[in-house]
């Protein structure tokens, strides 16, 4: 069947310019999903109490770090936060 | 370069009686095939801006369509190249379409938006609370009590939604409910009404206003069904998504 017509060009852009940043944008919104999905795993283990204070800790100091790290990279690729996600159509949104 | 624009699917015959102006001033007409039409006009433009002038014109096209017969509304700015491919789009989703006109027959949409003030921030108890600890324990901390208070608001706000949405669920044929869409809305939903009980409705949402005076309502429509062009729960997929 025939695609519509207006359905096509929303998704493709092939400008060289914004390449860079639809890639950066894709690569870091899965980054951003496995961030809040090792951060719900960790809360998880935290009130199951099968955590050591010690390596709450030592986690707690990687997502700080990881969370430094992305808002880094969304600033330095020119992206929001509200910017990674991705629309899965009918089944809504990624994040 | 020529393109077919699509307003939405009727059952055929009858013809449409009178003109009805379209996008670009080109008038609306079937294009039928078996007994079901396609209501098309010709567009010069493969994609129309998305303002009001347009999404009204393209409204008015639907309702008064409907006027005389049930419509599958189509989604805004839904074209195809061809007759030929109207005329496919038609054979290939002939069942799918009977049937969606059929459960639309008599029917119209009615739009609910509720606004509430989300619950402030209460109590945490003490076994969410991670003693002593450095930055890294401090920060999950934090978002473990962030978690909770989220839990707390969706169990706060479901629980209004079901006791809301359950009257008007039964002047109903159907319902299509989205939960907080924002954080000041608590649903955006639509009903599938029939016709004449469109007033029986409107009473009953405000049956819910008088017991529910901290929430906001905003009702609609009548409308087009344009949720309910398919079986698909979640309300977000129109007649033509692939």
């Amino acid at each position: 069947m025939e695609r519509s017509i207006g359905a096509v060009p929303r998704r493709i852009n092939a400008d060289p310019e914004r390449v860079e940043q639809g890639l950066a944008k894709l690569v870091l919104t899965l980054i951003e999903l496995l961030r809040r999905l090792l951060e719900k795993q960790a809360l998880r283990r935290i009130e199951g109490g099968s955590l050591t204070p010690d390596e709450i800790e030592r986690m707690g100091l990687t997502f700080l770090r990881l969370e430094a790290k992305m808002t880094e990279l969304k600033t330095h690729f020119g992206l929001k936060a509200e910017d990674l996600n991705l629309d899965l159509g009918p089944l809504g949104e990624l994040l | 370069m020529q393109g077919h624009y699509i307003y939405g699917i009727v059952s055929f015959p009858p013809e449409l009686s009178g003109e009805i102006p379209g996008l670009g001033g080109n008038p609306a007409r079937l294009l039928p095939r078996g007994d079901v039409a396609a209501v098309v006009s010709r567009s010069t433009l493969t994609s129309w801006p998305l303002d009001d002038a347009h999404l009204t014109l393209h409204e008015a096209v639907v309702e008064e369509v409907m006027k005389s017969r049930p419509i599958l509304p189509a989604r805004f700015n839904t074209l195809l190249r061809t007759e030929e491919a109207v005329i496919a789009l038609l054979d290939e989703r002939a069942r799918d379409f009977r049937l969606a006109l059929e459960r639309v027959r008599g029917r119209v949409e009615m739009g609910l938006r509720v606004l509430w003030e989300p619950p402030g921030e209460s109590e945490v108890p003490a076994d969410q609370e991670i003693e002593g600890g450095g930055p890294g324990t401090e920060y999950l901390s934090r978002r473990l009590k962030e978690e909770w208070h989220r839990a707390k608001l969706l169990q706060a706000g479901e629980r209004l939604i079901q006791e809301l949405d359950a009257p008007l669920r039964s002047l109903a044929i159907e319902s299509r409910l989205q939960r907080f869409p924002t954080n000041r809305f608590l649903i955006a939903g639509a009903y599938l009404v029939d016709r004449h009980r469109v007033d029986a409705f409107r009473e009953g949402v405000m049956t819910a206003r008088e017991r529910f005076p901290r929430l906001r309502f905003l009702l609609t429509g009548p409308w087009p069904p344009y949720h309910f062009v398919n079986g698909a729960p979640d309300g977000t997929v129109h007649a033509f998504a692939a």
